[in-house]
């Protein structure tokens, strides 16, 4: 097995220090807002680790085309990868925003259009995983996750846009909200600071833990290779 | 009325949030390294019995 490249081992350090970074700025720099208080501030990461989880439902929906159209075992590695990633920030960024409506709506949880839909995109792929897991064959469990993740990516841009569609209470930062959302606020320069750096952050966190998650991929599909031939060498 | 408006006190809210991130992505990466480990020593097992034939 090949050693860890060098670069991964720098992407390991710039995320590293770009995530301190990110808190630092949410902590220490951006201002309080004066209506919600400090749990405004959750709002940096919210979006962030939602942004992670449509990251990497997109580049899943990708990899099942290149999967479909060139048939190597990669590409299926690249989208359950990116799969498994999104899932857990995904769900990292409802707990996030059940915490923030906590003492601004009043609620943990409201059947919002936009909390109701990313609930249905995480059990969208949390679906996936589980079916996966279901299928021995590997040609066909790879097959069968290229079709589901690229049925299962229009759910993303539904939820995406469901805040700027729908009557919701969700608010809207970039854009016009609709009227009846609650917890909306205006970003100061050093709150757009906070805000996109998060966002640059979490990307190239992304980007590691997704080349740490393939190389684990491929670790098992030698090992599951070796494992065969062992097993034939023996019968 | 509104002069005496100041923010609310939600640092607590702020802290919960932090920590669950900080656990849900702390135990991913556990998760990862655990299973890199895993795969690592079946993979060196299954080339010893390899190259001990």
């Amino acid at each position: 097995m090949r050693s860890k490249p060098r670069l991964l081992i720098a992407l390991d350090i710039l995320s590293a220090v770009m995530i301190l970074t990110a808190a630092g700025l949410v902590f220490f720099y951006a201002p309080v807002e004066k209506l919600m208080g400090a749990v405004q501030k959750v709002f940096y990461f919210h979006v962030a680790t939602a942004w992670v989880g449509m990251l990497g439902f997109s580049a899943a929906a990708l990899a099942g085309v290149f999967y479909l159209r060139e048939g190597k075992e990669r590409w299926d590695i690249v989208g359950v990868s990116a799969v498994e990633i999104s899932l857990v920030f995904f769900l990292a960024a409802i707990v996030l925003g059940s915490i923030w409506a906590r003492p601004i709506w009043n609620t943990w949880w409201t059947w919002d259009p936009r909390l109701t839909t990313a609930a249905i995109v995480e059990l969208i792929y949390g679906a996936y995983m589980l079916l996966r897991s279901g299928v021995d064959d590997p040609d066909r469990r790879a097959r069968f996750s290229a079709v589901y993740a690229l049925f299962g990516f229009i759910s993303v841009p539904l939820t995406f846009i469901s805040i700027r569609l729908l009557r919701t209470i969700h608010p809207v930062v970039i854009g016009s909200a609709e009227a009846a959302s609650q917890g909306g606020f205006n970003m100061d320069a050093s709150m757009q600071i906070t805000f996109f750096f998060s966002l640059a952050a979490f990307s190239i966190f992304f980007a590691d833990l997704l080349w740490h998650r393939i190389r684990l991929g491929e670790l098992n599909s030698a090992v599951e290779t070796l494992r065969v031939e062992t097993n034939q060498e023996g019968i | 009325m509104f002069s005496t408006l100041f923010a609310p006190d939600t640092g607590e809210y702020l802290i919960a949030g932090y920590i669950v991130v900080t656990l849900v992505v702390g135990l991913y990466i556990t998760s990862l390294v655990i299973r890199w480990k895993n795969a690592l020593q079946a993979f060196r097992l299954y080339t010893q019995e390899f190259d001990g034939e």
